[in-house]
């Protein structure tokens, strides 16, 4: 099985724990895959520069600052947890998701605090990293998801 | 954007300082970030928007209270599963780049060799499935099998089965007289810029 992305890039940068760096270096021996993947890695730290380099910070806290005032208009964060609930329902079954979200304030300012930490004690650090990642694409960054029940 | 610490919620992250945060890592890693995302695409715009949103969604999480224990890890894996994402679906789509529609154009040269490659590519369309088709786009674009393989979401031993499939598919077509060999090249190109059948 391999190891997901972000273990590899932990490897990659030598930050992995001894016992999980020798079983994943052990891996990457044999695999061809890892080693495409980790042959990315090593070109994104090349020192020449790209062929274009992206934006200042500056115009990203322009996009951030834009995003945030029309995310918390009244009507979108008072959805959230629904968008969330409809998000997690395929995944998790109807009630699951409804029972997950019970303690979410009714702004949903403190969703990922109250449901990544049940997620990845019952799904794991992975997947659970993954499902929250999808919550955060569809139900909070793209709020067009129809909010389905 | 105003300085809203919440007292009641220790879990979000005030504006301003979040902000930081987010600058802090987007000064340190957005050019390694770009550079890994030219490494699964030629499309410069859409690496830079990639990277763009790997750090809207980054400030969204933090936004809502989720802690990060290894950002860079995180960062690299959002944009390696949307880089994937978005050019898996762009390859189904057939998704045509200003780049590539711009150097159609210089190909084209006389109108009955315009004709011949449209309706080459026409034949070439017929004869390939939809995912044969895809392969042939992506190969055509200069990618690797295993490149090939990641951007459709398949086994690399999937697209090594199909790739002698269409070249098979391809060599019968000449074989039979179905193409006009010396457009046969044009009418890929054709085939590169437009995700369609053609519209005369």
């Amino acid at each position: 099985m391999h190891p997901d992305i972000e273990t590899l890039v932990t490897h990659h940068f030598g930050e992995l724990a001894p016992p999980l760096e020798k079983s994943v270096a052990l891996h990457v021996a044999g695999c061809a895959e890892c080693q495409l993947e980790l042959g990315r890695l090593g070109a994104a730290g090349d020192q020449t520069p790209p062929a274009e380099p992206p934006k200042g910070a500056d115009a990203l806290l322009t996009k951030l600052r834009y995003w945030e005032s029309e995310s918390t208009e009244t009507h979108s964060l008072g959805e959230l947890k629904l968008r969330v609930e409809s998000t997690l329902a395929p995944y998790l079954g109807k009630s699951a998701a409804k029972s997950l979200l019970q303690t979410v304030r009714h702004d949903g300012r403190d969703v990922l605090t109250q449901v990544a930490p049940l997620l990845t004690i019952f799904l794991g650090r992975r997947a659970a990293g993954n499902l929250v990642s999808h919550v955060v694409e569809n139900a909070i960054v793209n709020t067009q998801t129809t909010v389905r029940l | 954007m105003t300085d809203t610490p919440d007292g009641s919620n220790p879990g979000t992250v005030p504006g301003a300082e979040l902000e930081r945060e987010v600058a802090g890592y987007y000064e340190a890693y957005a050019v390694q970030l770009l550079r890994y995302a030219e490494t699964h695409t030629r499309d410069l715009d859409l690496g830079k928007d990639a990277v763009q949103e790997v750090f809207l969604r980054y400030f969204a999480e933090r936004r809502f209270g989720n802690r990060i224990e290894n950002p860079r890890a995180w960062l690299y894996r959002v944009l390696h599963n949307h880089l994937l994402d978005r050019l898996s679906r762009a390859a189904m789509k057939c998704e045509v780049s200003a780049d590539g529609t711009e150097r159609m154009a210089d190909l084209q040269a006389g109108a009955e060799m315009r004709m011949e490659q449209r309706q080459t590519a026409r034949e070439i369309e017929a004869r390939l499935t939809p995912r044969e088709l895809a392969c042939l786009r992506l190969r055509v674009e200069g990618l690797s099998y295993q490149e090939i393989a990641d951007r459709l979401g398949v086994r690399i031993g999937t697209v090594g089965a199909l790739l002698p499939r269409v070249y098979t598919k391809l060599r019968e077509g000449v074989n039979e007289g179905a193409f006009f060999t010396e457009s046969t090249a044009g009418a890929l190109f054709f085939l590169l810029g437009r995700g369609q059948p053609y519209a005369s």
